[in-house]
């Protein structure tokens, strides 16, 4: 009985700290995920985090918490640029964002950095 | 629960500017109309945006420095706004309470020749122990308090025999605004044979006796 609690335990810990490095993983590539939705096309908050889910299949599900700040930071820092819709019909007003010519920019620079530390991670973990 | 109170309830626990405040509860509504519109309900789409704490503590976790500095400033601008009124609402009821005098030339309510000749006769009445006189052109509290007996010993008290009245001197009169009240104010010395006396005498809007001093 002792011994199936202990498993029990060490099981959930070590859920926990999965998930724990997943969250920190995923952090780290939120931002240019984000600005790789918005390459194409403007798009509004509810729009990205369906689109990263599916595109994803299930593996990034954003919530709004976390999504509008990562929004208004790049918003700050002048990668994207916001307005909102008219309120069309049932549909009320959309706030969509649209990348700018320096998003577009740190997007390139920021999926080359990532394309380099996949590669020497792929290297390590082999 | 309503879209609008989930949303509502989730922007008072964010610690950010009430600009920023007003632009999340937007977004989080217009979001949560996309979903239903899309055909989830409402239910399914809060519970899949999560509680209202997960929601706020998503929030609270990225607000940048510069927010939370605005945030800050915000509520001390606030507090200081509510300090501020508190001290005017302070002081205007201070100065309510206090009387405020001004000249009796630029009163709206009183004539100084009619103050003049209103005090004259409560000089006269006083003169004549014209006791009953005297309260009849009182107002009701000096009425109650203005016996007989008190006004004799009022002049007693200065002198057993005052003689015969002498000169009246010149009348210093004023508007006193008190409380939301105006009063005029006459002060008045007479020459007796056996004394002096200095009337100060203060009279209501209506013109009756609102105080009465002599020394």
């Amino acid at each position: 009985m002792i011994m199936k609690k202990s498993s029990q335990v060490t099981a959930k810990a070590e859920c926990y700290v999965a998930e724990k490095y997943e969250r920190q993983m995923k952090k780290g590539v939120l931002d240019m995920l984000v600005l790789k939705l918005l390459e194409k096309e403007p798009k509004y908050g509810y729009q990205i985090i369906q689109e990263l889910k599916e595109e994803s299949e299930g593996i990034f599900l954003l919530k709004d918490g976390t999504l509008y700040p990562i929004l208004y930071r790049l918003e700050d820092d002048q990668m994207v640029l916001s307005k909102w819709s008219e309120p069309t019909g049932k549909q009320v007003s959309r706030k969509y964002y649209e990348i700018t010519e320096k998003g577009l920019f740190n997007l390139s620079e920021i999926s080359n950095t990532w394309k380099h530390m996949s590669n020497g991670i792929a290297k390590i973990m082999e | 629960m309503t879209a609008e109170k989930y949303v509502k309830t989730i922007v008072k626990k964010v610690k950010t500017s009430s600009k920023r405040k007003k632009e999340i509860k937007q977004q989080l509504l217009s979001d949560i109309n996309s979903a239903v519109n899309s055909g989830a309900t409402l239910e399914e789409v809060i519970q899949d945006l999560g509680t209202i704490e997960d929601m706020a503590q998503g929030f609270n976790e990225s607000i940048t420095d510069a927010e939370k500095k605005r945030y800050k400033a915000e509520k001390i601008a606030i507090i200081l706004g509510i300090i501020a009124i508190c001290l005017i609402l302070l002081c205007a009821f201070i100065r309510w309470l206090l009387p405020q005098t001004s000249p009796i030339e630029t009163s709206s309510t009183f004539d100084q020749a009619t103050v003049e000749g209103v005090a004259k006769n409560v000089i006269d009445l006083m003169d004549a122990d014209d006791y009953e006189g005297f309260r009849a052109i009182s107002n009701d509290t000096m009425q109650k308090f203005c016996t007989d007996e008190s006004l004799k010993s009022v002049k007693e008290n200065i002198n057993s025999n005052w003689g015969a009245r002498g000169s009246i001197g010149n009348y210093y009169l004023a508007e006193i605004k008190q409380q939301g009240q105006k009063f005029a104010y006459c002060q008045v010395t007479v020459t007796y044979e056996n004394t002096t006396a200095t009337y100060t005498l203060t009279f209501d809007r209506y013109m009756r006796l609102a105080g009465f001093y002599i020394k």
